[in-house]
């Protein structure tokens, strides 16, 4: 099985939970995390593949942008379409607060100097968020209990 | 193979490119305004459709075509999809087609007015004749896309 971790961006909060799912202890700084603030791999398209779990699951990030729900709508139904189940890809939307100011700094940081005063503070950002990130991973985690 | 065009609501260029794909409407000469209506999600889709993969038919080769919705998400949506379908293992069995540098103004203001402002009366004059206008462009995406499935198909056979 395969395990998606979904958000507005790739490269933050979602690489975060799927950090923090596969175990990983919290860095003192985020820049040790691989892919972190990495818009090139971003800029892809592409799931980002990071490691695979205890279960040998592979786990991957995915930015897509403003509409996460319409993207994960759209992957569940192509994952259908394709003839496979939840078994082969779980999709897992990850949400923070204020998605919208993550988004705002991430696309004014399309400008490299930009790129470099933002990434600290969508760091602190995200390290106001990490409760509710932990949740989302903990239900996830649960999910996996049950099934 | 599945193919699946795309555009920005799934009702007009997606709809117009995966119905001539599947027969519904004659390459040659472009369609009237009633042929277009009849076409299944021409102009009908509402908010909610977004995201949906709608299944349109099968085409004389056997491949699945659908359409897609997708916002403004432009060509990135392809990459999307198609990285989905390469950690299931799918990779080779999908072709995503993005019919938005198709489309024309008319299309889109049209589009817009019929669909998001919900304005039907005005808006659906102008899609259609968009529609008819940006025919040839179309025919030329879809041509480009039947070809790539048939390499598809024919790398398979060899194999």
């Amino acid at each position: 099985m395969n395990i998606l971790f979904l958000g507005t961006t790739g490269i933050h909060h979602t690489l975060i939970a799927a950090h923090l799912y596969l175990g990983k202890p919290e860095p003192n700084n985020y820049r040790d995390i691989q892919f972190w603030g990495d818009r090139s791999s971003e800029a892809l398209g592409y799931p980002i593949f990071l490691d695979n779990d205890e279960q040998s699951n592979g786990v991957y990030s995915l930015g897509v942008g403003r509409d996460v729900l319409m993207a994960a709508k759209s992957i569940k139904q192509l994952v259908e379409i394709l003839n496979c189940t939840e078994r082969d890809l779980m999709i897992k939307p990850v949400f923070i607060k204020r998605e919208r100011i993550l988004l705002f700094l991430h696309r004014i940081g399309r400008v490299k100097i930009v790129h470099y005063l933002v990434i600290p503070i969508i760091a602190y950002l995200i390290k106001n968020e990490l409760t509710g990130i932990c949740e989302q991973v903990e239900e996830l985690k649960s999910q996996f209990r049950f099934t | 193979m599945k193919i699946i065009y795309h555009c920005f609501g799934g009702a007009h260029s997606s709809v117009t490119a995966a119905a001539l794909h599947l027969g519904m409407l004659n390459k040659t000469r472009p369609p009237t305004k009633e042929q277009l209506m009849e076409i299944p999600y021409y102009d009908k889709t509402s908010d909610v459709d977004f995201g949906s993969i709608r299944y349109m038919g099968t085409d004389e080769f056997g491949h699945e075509v659908y359409v897609l919705g997708k916002k403004s998400m432009g060509n990135r949506y392809s990459a999307i999809l198609m990285g989905v379908a390469e950690i299931v293992g799918k990779q080779d069995q999908l072709i995503v087609v993005n019919c938005m540098d198709r489309v024309n103004w008319s299309m889109k203001i049209g589009g817009f007015t019929s669909r998001r402002m919900r304005l039907v009366l005005l808006g659906r004059p102008v899609v259609t004749w968009g529609t008819q206008k940006a025919f040839s462009q179309l025919v030329n995406l879809v041509e480009i896309t039947r070809l790539k499935a048939m390499r598809h198909d024919f790398k398979v056979q060899a194999t």
